[in-house]
């Protein structure tokens, strides 16, 4: 190191103190509380109409839907609006090309997305209470189905980050969407009652599993995108 | 400081840049080249959009990349293709991207206010942005570039879209931020250059070309730079660099390596000369 290397380092520590790295935790609170509600739904309109419409369609289909398809209902329809308020958060970013300057803000876009599907899970988690609620018929049978709508909501959380938050792709954001929306359709059709009765015969403890295991990938994936810097760029 | 060790860039088997050297201080450095050259992918390595293939980005000593954030938080950037929510209106989306830069929701409110005066953008501050014309965005974006005070700021081609008069607005504007801060500018106007930059970065084949202040690389050219008005005579061989109309002559400036001056006049250099003569193999 030079003499003029070592005293501009020194004016660096001066001026800047002598800082450590933040936290994943420290990054997620100060994102939070700058963000707000703006971290969910950055571009605003776009985002809340279509909020609204998949909260909509999911209490709409979780309280028509016949009692004996409960159990896919609580499956395909509880990640819905997590899957839709997430993903069209990530396409509004896409295509209006602010991505270039957001990944050279102080928040990344990966560390907001990390943030941001960390909070929608939870918000998703209520989501989840209703569409159960609106399609329990005992408490016994809601806390059934409550644990595998949260599976089914890790599930998608999980794999929101593995695969979008890991390729920013637009096409990977719909994709995620339309595969589930796809799949908790398609499943109760092509394979029938056989498909409802499955659902209704997992035991508590793989629900349980699960969701650890899924919530468990999603933690870990965001602390590495809050805090390695490698996971910054992905352009 | 800011400095670039041996940075080299390849996509697949296609280097793009090759071991470039370069050490920015404070000041206005314009990075001048023809499309293609390297510019937007050494931008793009500034501001950690794409990581270098080999060598190291220094900032103070210290790795940019491994920086992370507090890098980024004294970073300003302007893309050339500037990209921002149409439904937004320049207020909301300043302050919405001062929050992504961790400023406080009333510094972000502050400066917002602050810089949308700065562009001349007040009375628009609340219209969505859709409705603006292409010099008003470009605007924002570069109000958006020094939302967060930067000490290293990246603009890449931030005239395009402008009239004259913002045109020499900005020019003001970047000069008077230069005292204090990295100002690195990427363009193809070399009239901006010429009156802004303290040093002029020029890339050719993937490594520096040139890196000094206007008036030094224009000397590479001395004496060797003439105008006439019938370039027909020249016998000599040279390079045609520019013609301009004089009342109804047409004059032609060339570059030659042999005494010309009985034929034509000799002119000092400028740096539109040296750009055209340096990347005369790549027209």
């Amino acid at each position: 190191m030079t003499l003029s290397d070592r005293q501009a380092s020194i004016d660096y520590i001066l001026e800047k103190g002598l800082l450590t790295r933040d936290s994943a935790l420290d990054k997620a609170r100060m994102l939070i509380r700058r963000l707000g509600l703006r971290l969910m739904f950055g571009d605003g309109p776009l985002v809340i109409v279509f909020a609204a419409l998949a909260l909509g369609i999911t209490a709409l289909v979780a309280g028509c839907a016949p009692v004996e398809w409960r159990h896919s209902v609580a499956v395909g329809c509880s990640p819905i609006a997590f899957l839709v308020i997430a993903n069209v958060s990530e396409a509004v970013d896409r295509a209006s090309r602010v991505y270039d300057i957001r990944q050279t803000c102080y928040f990344t876009v990966a560390q907001v997305t990390a943030v941001r599907v960390m909070c929608l899970g939870a918000v998703g988690v209520f989501v989840t209470a209703l569409v159960a609620g609106l399609a329990a018929t005992s408490a016994g049978d809601f806390l059934h189905l409550l644990l595998l709508a949260v599976a089914a909501l890790s599930m998608c959380a999980a794999a929101q980050l593995m695969i979008v938050g890991r390729r920013h792709r637009l096409a990977l954001s719909v994709g995620l969407t339309v595969v589930w929306v796809g799949l908790g359709l398609g499943l109760p059709l092509v394979l029938g009652l056989f498909w409802e009765q499955l659902l209704a015969s997992l035991s508590w403890v793989v629900a349980v599993t699960v969701c650890v295991v899924c919530a468990a990938l999603v933690v870990w994936r965001a602390i590495r995108m809050l805090t390695e810097s490698r996971y910054h760029a992905f352009a | 400081m800011l400095s670039l060790s041996n940075i080299t860039k390849k996509y697949g088997s296609f280097r793009v840049l090759e071991g470039v050297d370069l050490e920015f201080t404070r000041g206005v450095y314009a990075l001048l080249a023809p499309n293609g050259a390297g510019k937007t992918t050494l931008i793009k390595m500034l501001t950690t959009l794409i990581h270098p293939s080999g060598g190291q980005i220094l900032w103070n000593g210290d790795d940019i990349v491994h920086l992370g954030a507090s890098y980024r938080s004294i970073l300003g950037y302007l893309p050339q293709d500037f990209g921002y929510y149409k439904n937004q209106s320049p207020r909301k989306f300043l302050e919405y991207l001062g929050a992504v830069k961790a400023l406080d929701r009333r510094t972000a409110i502050i400066r917002t206010d602050r810089l949308l005066d700065l562009v001349g953008l007040s009375e628009v501050a609340d219209k969505k942005m859709r409705k603006l014309s292409g010099g008003m965005i470009q605007r924002v974006g570069i109000a958006q570039a020094l939302l967060n005070e930067p000490k290293v700021l990246i603009l890449d081609e931030p005239t395009a879209g402008l009239d004259p008069q913002q045109r020499v607005h900005f020019r003001n504007l970047i000069a008077r931020l230069s005292q204090d801060r990295i100002v690195i500018c990427s363009t193809h106007i070399v009239s901006d250059v010429e009156t802004i930059a303290n040093h002029v970065v020029m890339i050719k084949d993937g490594a520096i070309w040139a890196n000094d202040p206007p008036a030094q690389i224009c000397r590479r050219l001395e004496g060797k730079v003439y105008e006439t008005s019938d370039i027909q005579a020249v016998y000599e061989p040279h390079l045609l660099l520019t013609q301009r109309q004089d009342g109804t002559t047409t004059v032609s400036r060339f570059f030659s390596e042999a005494d010309c001056s009985l034929l034509a006049t000799r002119v000092e250099p400028n740096l539109e000369d040296v750009f055209l003569w340096a990347y005369r193999d790549q027209a």
